[in-house]
């Protein structure tokens, strides 16, 4: 007997759903989708892990009050509001609160997905760790403004040293002036 | 938290930051003489206009005063002690919002760069 190699469309469907459920775990990233309103359909494994939330608690504000950087909720806010009005890519620099309470940067991307109409159909999203990336950055900023301190330092340490020589060049100055 | 250290404007600075007791937290000599009071400092003690100086089996006192030169656009200090008279130009001070942490960091006309901190 030759077995029946066919497919349904619901088999395909499934296959198609568990490979790309197995991609989303496999990658380094957080994965989320949305529908077209910003309500979550789906977070990957490490979304759960990293965050401590499932889909069930992301109904509400709550999950985001908590998750999000007290500082980063309002920024947040305005530009996701906005990519959901315009359908325009989504992209922030934002603070998670892990499981153990600490902080750590990510980036935020999403791309919406389009039917035949043009009518956003859901919401394909990304969180890429970038806390060691920002740590480099604010070790080389601090480095920066140092540089910039000695360098003022070093100049006024110069007049200091020659005040008194300033000043006879400035009396100097004044008589030949007169 | 009380141990965050601002820095404070140094053209704008109230003298009594300064006033009260001093420990030396970092030093760099220079070419300054290593036997002097100043440079084997431990303690500084800043009253009004009183100053003392303490170091390993060495002591001494005079007298400092906070100058300003148009020159300058820092504060520098005047030295009178019994063994030797200096200025210090004030490089960085640096408070906790409660005042009760500061850092002060001075250099020398001798080239010498203390770090002064408290509490000790």
């Amino acid at each position: 007997m030759t077995p029946d190699l066919t497919f349904s469309s619901e088999q395909l469907r499934q296959q198609a759903n568990e490979q790309m459920h197995f991609l989303a775990d496999f990658i380094p990233q957080l994965v989320w989708f949305t529908d077209s309103t910003g309500f979550h359909t789906y977070f990957n494994q490490r979304w759960v892990d990293f965050t401590g939330y499932t889909l069930a608690d992301s109904v509400g504000p709550d999950m985001w009050n908590n998750l999000l950087h007290p500082d980063d909720q309002a920024r947040a806010r305005q530009r996701w509001g906005h990519s959901l009005a315009t359908g325009e890519f989504y992209e922030i620099e934002y603070r998670f609160k892990a499981r153990d309470g600490s902080y750590r940067w990510f980036l935020g991307q999403a791309q919406p997905q389009f039917d035949e109409q043009g009518n956003i159909r859901q919401w394909f999203g990304t969180c890429t760790d970038i806390q060691q990336q920002k740590a480099t950055e604010f070790v080389l900023r601090q480095r920066e403004q140092d540089l910039e301190r000695a360098y003022a330092d070093l100049e006024v340490k110069v007049t200091f040293r020659t005040l008194e020589l300033e000043h006879e060049v400035q009396d100097l100055r004044r008589q030949l002036g007169q | 938290m009380s141990d965050i250290l601002f820095d404070v404007n140094l053209q704008q600075m109230p003298e009594d930051f300064l006033t009260g007791e001093w420990c030396v937290a970092d030093r760099v000599l220079n070419r300054n003489d290593p036997d002097t009071s100043l440079a084997r400092a431990t303690r500084f003690s800043l009253q009004q206009g009183m100053l003392q100086v303490e170091a390993p089996e060495l002591h001494d006192s005079g007298r400092w005063s906070v100058e300003r030169d148009a020159l300058l656009n820092r504060p520098y200090l005047e030295l009178r002690l019994l063994q030797e008279e200096t200025r210090a130009l004030i490089t960085r001070l640096r408070r906790s919002t409660d005042g009760l942490h500061s850092q002060l960091n001075l250099y020398f006309q001798s080239g010498m760069e203390i770090r002064l901190a408290r509490p000790c």
